[in-house]
C-alpha cells in the first residue's frame, strides 16, 4: 500500500518537479539575460502544470500527509505496541482510518488476548510455583519430622529389642535355672527317694523289731508254756506231796513217817520249783510287758513311719509335681527364650527395616530439600515470567502497569494537595491487601507521600526522612520509570516492611513531557499471586 | 501236846486248815459243771474216782464271802462222819501244805500258823445247818 | 417207757428224769431259754417233753434213756445245795447228772 501511494505520489510529484525544473532553468536563463518567449512559455507551461498538478499535489500531499499522519499514528501505535502498551496502541489504532484501524485492531486483538493470557497464566504459574515451593518445604519439614519420628521409633524399637534380648537372656537364664531346678527337682526327688528309702528301712527295722518282739513274745510264750508246764509239774508234785502227806498222816508207823518225810521233801522241792518258776514267771512277765510295750511302740512307730511315709510320699508327689512344674517351666522358659529370640530377631528385623526406611526417608528429605531449592528456583522463574508478563500494560486487573498508570491519572490532580493525596492513597490501599505501600515521590515539591498497610506498620516505622526531600532517583523503580516515562514493573526486591518479595509498580507523573512525580506501588508478590 | 496233821488251804486271803484225815485227795483242774438253780455254795458238779462229786464253796461254807470264780483246787473231803460220811469237793484257791496243829485247834476253830490266823475246819460239821 | 431215766440236757446241765414221767417227746423251737453257761443258743430247735400228769418240759436235748445208772442219793447236807426235786446224783459217760425225783421239777436256768 505504501509502495503504491509512493508511486502515485511520485507520479504526481514528477510533473511538478519537471515544472519546477523548467522554472529554475528559465530563472537561470533569465538571470543570464536570456529571457525569451521560450523562457516565458516554459514558465507559463510550468505554471500551468503546477497549477494543474499542485492541487493534485496538494491533494496528494494532503493525503500523503494524512497518510503520513496515519502512518505516524500507526507507527506510534506500533511503537506503543513495541513498548508493550497495548492500551495506547489500541487507542491510537482506533484513530486511524478504518482501512488501517480495522486490520491493526485485528492484529492487536489477538495480541491483547495473548498478552492477557500470558499475564494471568503467569500469575497462575507463579502461584503454582509458590504452592510447589510451600509444599516442598512442608514436605521437607514433614519428612524431617517423619525422619525424626522414624528415629524415635527406631530408638524405641532398639530399646525393645534390647529388652527382648534381656528377656531372652533372662529366659535363657531361667531356662538354665529351671534346668538346674530340674536338677534340683531331680535331686529333690532323689532326696525324697532317699527319705522314702530311709523310711522304708525304718519300717523294715521296725518290722524287724516287731518281728523280734514277736519272736521274743513267742519265745516268752514258749517259756511261759514251759514255765506253765514246770509250774504244773511243780503243782502236781506239790499236790502229790500233799496227797502223799495226807496219806502218810493216815498211816501209822515208820512207813508212814518215812513216806511222810519223802512227801515233805518232795513238797519242798516242788515248792522250790514253784518259787523258781514263779520268779521266772515274774521276770518273764516283766519282759513280756516290755516286749508288749516294744511291740506297741514298734506298732506305733510303724504307724508313725507309715504316716511319715505318707507324708514323704505326698512330698514325693509334690516334688514330682514340682519337678513337672519345673520341667514345664523349663520348657516354657525355653520357649520364651526361643520365642523371645524370635521376637528379638523379629524386633531386630523391625529395627533394621526402620533404620533402612529411616535412611530412605532421610534421602527423601534431602531430595525434598533439593526439590525445595528447585521449587524456589521455579517460583523465582515464575515470578520473573510474571513480571515479564507484567511488562505488558493491559486494561486488566492483572496488569500492574495499568494499575500504576491509571492511578497516576487518578492522582494527578491531587499532587498539589499532599493531605488529599495521602487520603486518596489510603483509600486506594483499602481493599488491596496485596499492596504493602503506595508512595508518590513529588520531585518538584520535594515531598513524598507514603502510605502503608496499617497492619504492616505495627513493628515498622516509615522514617520521616523518606517523606521529605529524599532522593529516590537511585531507586530501581525510579530508574526504571524515569527514562521510560511509562509505567514499569522493575525487578523483585525485598520489602522493607515485610521482608518479603515485593515488586514496585511505578508510573511517572508527566507534565508537558516532564517527569514531575513518580507513583510507586509496592506489591507483595505472594499475596498478589495468591489473591 | 497232841498235834494233828492239817491241810492248810488258802481261801482268798485267809487260811483254813482241814484235818488231813478227812482229806481224800487234793485235786486240781477238775471239770466243774455248773448247775442252774443250785443254791449258793454249790460251785458245781464234778467227777472223782468214777463218782459224781458235788463241789461246794468252802469260803461260803465258812461264812466268808462266796467266791465269784471257779476254784482252782478242789479238796475232796469226807464231810460228816460215820455212815453219814460223804465225799464232797471243797473248792479252795490253794492247797499249801500239810502241817501239824494242836489238837485243841479244832475245838477252837482257829489256830496260828506262821503268825497267821487259820480257820480250823470241822469237816464233820461242815455244811450242816445249825 | 418203764424204768430208767430219760437223760436230758437243759440249761447246760444233765438231768435225769424218771422215764415214766415222760409221755411223749416232741420237737419244737425254743425261745431263749438257755441261761447256764454252755447252754445252747436261744431260738435253737429243742424238745418238748409231754409229762404225765400234764405239764410240759422244754429241754435242749435228750441224750438217752439210762437203765442202770448208779444212783447216789442226795444227803441232807447236799440237798440244801441242789435244786428241789433233785433226788440224787449219777454219772453218765463221765459227766455228772442230777436225778430228779418223779415229782421233782427240773429247774430252769
Amino acid at each position: 500500500m505504501l509502495e503504491r501511494s509512493y508511486l502515485r505520489t511520485w507520479m504526481r510529484l514528477a510533473p511538478v518537479l519537471l515544472a519546477l525544473l523548467v522554472v529554475v532553468l528559465t530563472a537561470v536563463a533569465e538571470t543570464r539575460g536570456a529571457v525569451s518567449w521560450r523562457s516565458t512559455a516554459a514558465l507559463l507551461l510550468a505554471a500551468g502544470i503546477a497549477a494543474i498538478a499542485l492541487p493534485a499535489l496538494r491533494r496528494d500531499i494532503a493525503s500523503e500527509l494524512a497518510a503520513r499522519a496515519d502512518r505516524q499514528r500507526l507507527v506510534a501505535s506500533l511503537d506503543e505496541l513495541a513498548a508493550a502498551d497495548l492500551v495506547r496502541a489500541k487507542s491510537l489504532a482506533a484513530e486511524l482510518p478504518a482501512a488501517l484501524a480495522v486490520p491493526l485492531g485485528q492484529a492487536l486483538a489477538p495480541l491483547e488476548v495473548l498478552a492477557a493470557r500470558i499475564q494471568s497464566s503467569s500469575v497462575e504459574v507463579a502461584g503454582a510455583a509458590g504452592a510447589v515451593k510451600r509444599i516442598s518445604s512442608e514436605l521437607a519439614a514433614g519428612s524431617s519430622q517423619q525422619s525424626a519420628s522414624v528415629v524415635e521409633i527406631t530408638a524405641a524399637m532398639e530399646e525393645l529389642a534390647q529388652t527382648a534380648a534381656q528377656i531372652a537372656g533372662n529366659a535363657a537364664a531361667q531356662a538354665e535355672l529351671a534346668r538346674l531346678g530340674e536338677t534340683t527337682g531331680n535331686e529333690g526327688a532323689a532326696a525324697v527317694d532317699r527319705a522314702v528309702a530311709g523310711v522304708e528301712r525304718l519300717r523294715e527295722r521296725i518290722a524287724a523289731i516287731a518281728k523280734r518282739a514277736a519272736d521274743l513274745e513267742r519265745r516268752a510264750a514258749e517259756i511261759f508254756g514251759v514255765l506253765a508246764l514246770v509250774e504244773d509239774i511243780a503243782r502236781e508234785t506239790h499236790l502229790l506231796s500233799l496227797n502223799a502227806a495226807i496219806e502218810a498222816s493216815g498211816e501209822a508207823g515208820d512207813a508212814g513217817r518215812r513216806f511222810g518225810e519223802v512227801a515233805e521233801e518232795v513238797r519242798r522241792l516242788s515248792g522250790r520249783s514253784r518259787d523258781a518258776s514263779a520268779s521266772v514267771r515274774r521276770l518273764l512277765e516283766e519282759f513280756s510287758t516290755s516286749i508288749a510295750a516294744t511291740v506297741e511302740a514298734t506298732s506305733a512307730g510303724g504307724r508313725e513311719a507309715e504316716r511319715v511315709l505318707l507324708r514323704v510320699t505326698a512330698t514325693a508327689g509334690a516334688i514330682a509335681g514340682l519337678r513337672d512344674a519345673l520341667v514345664e517351666t523349663a520348657l516354657a522358659a525355653r520357649e520364651i527364650s526361643s520365642g523371645t529370640s524370635e521376637q528379638r530377631t523379629a524386633s531386630m528385623q523391625v529395627v533394621q527395616t526402620l533404620r533402612e526406611s529411616s535412611a530412605v526417608v532421610q534421602q527423601i528429605a534431602d531430595g525434598l530439600r533439593g526439590f525445595s531449592g528447585a521449587a524456589r528456583e521455579l517460583e523465582d522463574a515464575a515470578v520473573s515470567v510474571q513480571l515479564l508478563a507484567q511488562g505488558f500494560r493491559l486494561d486488566s486487573p492483572s496488569s500492574l502497569r495499568h494499575l500504576a498508570e491509571s492511578w497516576v491519572t487518578e492522582l494527578r490532580p491531587l499532587l498539589a494537595s499532599p493531605d488529599a493525596l495521602e487520603r486518596r492513597l489510603e483509600s486506594l490501599l483499602e481493599g488491596r491487601p496485596d499492596i504493602e505501600l503506595i508512595f508518590v515521590n513529588d520531585r518538584r515539591r520535594q515531598r513524598t507521600a507514603i502510605v502503608a498497610q496499617p497492619a504492616l506498620l505495627r513493628n515498622v516505622e516509615i522514617p520521616d526522612e523518606l517523606r521529605f526531600g529524599h532522593d529516590f532517583s537511585d531507586r530501581p523503580w525510579f530508574r526504571a520509570a524515569a527514562p521510560e516515562r511509562r509505567g514499569v514493573v522493575p525487578p523483585v526486591v525485598l520489602s522493607i516492611l515485610t521482608n518479603e518479595k515485593v515488586v514496585t509498580a511505578a508510573a511517572p507523573f508527566l507534565e508537558d513531557g516532564e517527569l514531575v512525580a513518580v507513583l510507586g506501588i509496592d506489591i507483595n508478590l505472594e499475596r498478589w499471586t495468591s489473591g | 501236846m497232841t498235834v494233828a496233821p492239817y491241810l492248810l488251804v488258802r481261801l482268798g486271803e485267809s487260811l483254813a486248815a482241814l484235818p488231813a484225815g478227812a482229806v481224800r485227795r487234793v485235786v486240781r483242774g477238775t471239770r466243774l459243771h455248773p448247775l442252774p438253780g443250785a443254791g449258793l455254795g454249790l460251785v458245781g458238779l464234778a467227777e472223782f474216782a468214777g463218782e459224781p462229786l458235788a463241789v461246794l464253796d468252802l469260803a461260803q461254807l465258812l461264812g466268808q464271802e462266796g467266791r465269784t470264780s471257779r476254784p482252782p483246787v478242789t479238796i475232796v473231803t469226807w464231810l460228816g462222819s460215820g455212815d453219814d460220811r460223804e465225799l464232797v469237793g471243797l473248792g479252795v484257791d490253794e492247797a499249801i501244805e500239810v502241817t501239824e496243829l494242836d489238837a485243841a485247834a479244832l475245838a477252837l476253830g482257829q489256830a496260828l500258823v506262821g503268825g497267821r490266823p487259820v480257820i480250823v475246819v470241822d469237816t464233820e460239821q461242815l455244811g450242816i445247818e445249825p | 417207757m418203764i424204768g430208767g431215766f430219760l437223760i436230758v440236757r437243759r440249761a447246760g446241765a444233765l438231768w435225769g428224769l424218771p422215764a415214766e414221767r415222760v409221755s411223749t417227746i416232741e420237737r419244737v423251737v425254743q425261745e431263749g431259754q438257755g441261761g447256764a453257761p454252755g447252754a445252747p443258743a436261744s431260738n435253737a430247735p429243742g424238745l418238748e417233753l409231754h409229762l404225765a400228769g400234764g405239764g410240759r418240759l422244754t429241754v435242749d436235748a435228750v441224750l438217752t434213756v439210762a437203765g442202770n445208772l448208779r444212783i447216789h442219793p442226795l444227803s441232807g447236807r447236799l440237798r440244801r445245795f441242789l435244786p428241789a426235786g433233785a433226788a440224787g446224783l449219777a454219772l453218765l459217760a463221765g459227766e455228772p447228772l442230777v436225778l430228779m425225783a418223779p415229782e421233782g421239777e427240773i429247774p430252769h436256768a
